[in-house]
This record gives C-alpha cells, structure tokens and sequence, in this order.
C-alpha cells in the first residue's frame, strides 16, 4: 500500500471515530474502546425497545443509578419494572450525537435522543440530552450511571 | 439513604489530572453513619469508603466555593480538562464554556443548598447523586426550582476532578 493510500485510509477511519474528549490523545485502544462501548449501547437500545429484561439485567450494573428526564432517581430495580410492566416504551428510537471521554476503564458517554417515548401513559416528544457512565466491571462493560434531561424548546 | 459500592476490579486510570472541601454540616452527616451498602460484588472497606465520600465532599464543596467567588484557578483546578457539564436546559458544556459562563457572571450561585447524597464508589472512579435547592441565575434568569444531579469524579494523579455532571429540575416539585 502506497504512503498516499496509507494516509487516505487513516484519515477516513479518523472521520468515522465519534468526537474525542478534550485534552486527549487519539489512541487505537481509545478507539477500540469507543467501539466496544458503542456495541453494548447498540445491543440495550434493542433491548430496551424489546423489553429484554435478560439483556438489561445484565448491561445495567447492580447499583446503576438513574435520574430520568422528571428528575427522578430510579434504581436498577425501578428501571427493570418500568420496562417489565410496560411503563416504559420506545414508540420511536433515534440517538446519536455521541461523544466519548475515556478515563481507564470508566467512560463518559453523551449524547442526544430524539426518540419517542411513552412513560406511564404519557407520550414524550421533547428532545434530551443525556450522560451515561460506562464502566468496565470483571471484564464487562455495564452501565453505572445515567442522567437525562429535556432540551429547552425554543418559545 | 446513602449508598456505597466498592468494585473489585478496577483498571489503571490513564490520561489524568487534580482537586479538593464541604461543609462541616455534611461531614456531620457522614459521621452520623448514613451509609449502607450493596451489591455481592463489593468489596467492604467502611473506613476507605467514608475517607472517600468525604474527600468528593469537600472537593465539591470547594468547586461551589469557587463558583460563589468566582476563583478561577480553583476551578480549573478541579475541574476535568474532558470536563462535561449537561445543565438543566439539557445543553451540553465542556470545560471552556462552562468556566466561561462563571467568568463573565453569566452563572451566579445566588445560594447553595445540596442534599441526599448517593455515593458509588469504584475504586477511582466515584458517581455521586444528590438534589440540589441551589438558587441559581443564568443569564439573568434566577431559578429556584430543586434538581437531581449526578457528578462523576475520578481521581487523578492523585486527586479528585470532576469530570461529568448533569442537572435535570425535578418535574413534580
């Protein structure tokens, strides 16, 4: 491979890492990283959508700590039982804007969701940004927190 | 109730940085023992535990401080240079934007009231819940209105920064 291809393929994998956090250094493992982490999301987003309580029991870490966009803090066991009895649904699943800060085996993920959600009857439209904490527990990623909160609408 | 998590495993931390103070009636708080723990996989060091909590208190309590005074240098200090700060309208500031918006008075703490603590302690690595009563103005907006938090600090190099918080107001209130 020529010197010039070599750099293309560099450069076009670099478009396609989501952002870098602030400060840091672009590393291969950061990038595997991201896209360990990306894959975990991508596999709860599903459950979540299908209500697999198997899979999110395990992607949610036992003391995962939740304040929802009604500023409420749920528990690992709330969550589960708003999705088991059919509280929690994804009518619409759109999110992205993703960006990553890595620390070790801790990793901040934001993003933005614009995803149509019906919580305990009520439909939810509003668009809202969110911090989720991923950790790497005996070899697993699992989610350890995760805050999320409406983006104000323009008046 | 204030929860504390210890993991077992924990990796080595990398690209770090720095740190912090509370106030004596929190501390109080946590000599009165409010802490419980949880989880089969934790590893119980109560000692370690309660030495942690206090230390992200009083790094906290430091960060208010600074905001009320405007200390710059302390806030850069304590703050993540990765800094994430989600605030309660959901937009995203990093670190830049957010010691601006203390800078130029645009953020004002007009007082300070955090409560109801929930600590999850992983080794390095701390999430910290709490709600805050805080009177707020934002661009000369004051909001009063009580919001569930969470900050994540880790340590690095030795201390405690802040690297993500997120406010969310609480609906029903």
């Amino acid at each position: 491979m020529s010197v010039g291809r070599l750099l293309l393929v560099v450069a076009l994998a670099a478009s396609v890492w989501p952002k870098k956090a602030t400060g840091q250094q672009s590393s291969p493992s950061q990038g595997r990283i991201e896209q360990e982490v990306l894959k975990v999301e991508a596999t709860r987003d599903e459950a979540m959508q299908k209500a697999d309580m198997a899979v999110l029991n395990r992607i949610y870490a036992d003391n995962i700590v939740i304040v929802n966009t009604r500023g409420h803090l749920l528990t690992k066991a709330d969550r589960l039982a708003d999705f088991k009895l059919g509280d929690l649904k994804f009518l619409s699943f759109d999110q992205g804007d993703y960006s990553f800060h890595i620390y070790g085996d801790t990793v901040i993920l934001n993003g933005r969701a614009n995803s149509v959600v019906q919580f305990h009857g009520k439909v939810n439209r509003i668009p809202r940004t969110f911090t989720l904490t991923y950790m790497k527990l005996n070899g697993e990623w699992r989610l350890v927190a995760q805050n999320e909160t409406l983006v104000e609408q323009p008046k | 109730m204030t929860i504390v998590f210890r993991q077992l495993e924990k990796g080595s931390i990398e690209n770090m940085e720095m740190t912090t103070i509370r106030n004596s009636a929190l501390l109080a708080i946590l000599a009165l023992g409010m802490t419980s723990r949880a989880g089969p996989q934790d590893a119980v060091k109560p000692e370690s535990d309660a030495e942690i909590q206090k230390e992200i208190l009083a790094i906290d309590s430091q960060r208010y401080e600074a905001m009320q005074k405007r200390d710059m240098a302390a806030l850069d200090r304590l703050h993540a240079d990765g800094l994430v700060f989600i605030n309660t309208k959901g937009r995203l500031l990093n670190k830049a934007e957010y010691l601006e918006e203390v800078r130029s008075g645009n953020l004002k703490f007009l007082s300070v009231d955090t409560n109801d603590y929930r600590f999850c302690i992983y080794g390095d690595t701390v999430i910290m819940n709490g709600r805050a009563n805080s009177v707020v103005e934002y661009h000369g907006v004051v909001n009063k209105r009580p919001r569930r938090f969470t900050s994540v600090f880790i340590k690095m190099q030795g201390q405690w920064r802040l690297v993500a918080h997120q406010a969310t107001i609480i609906a029903d209130e």
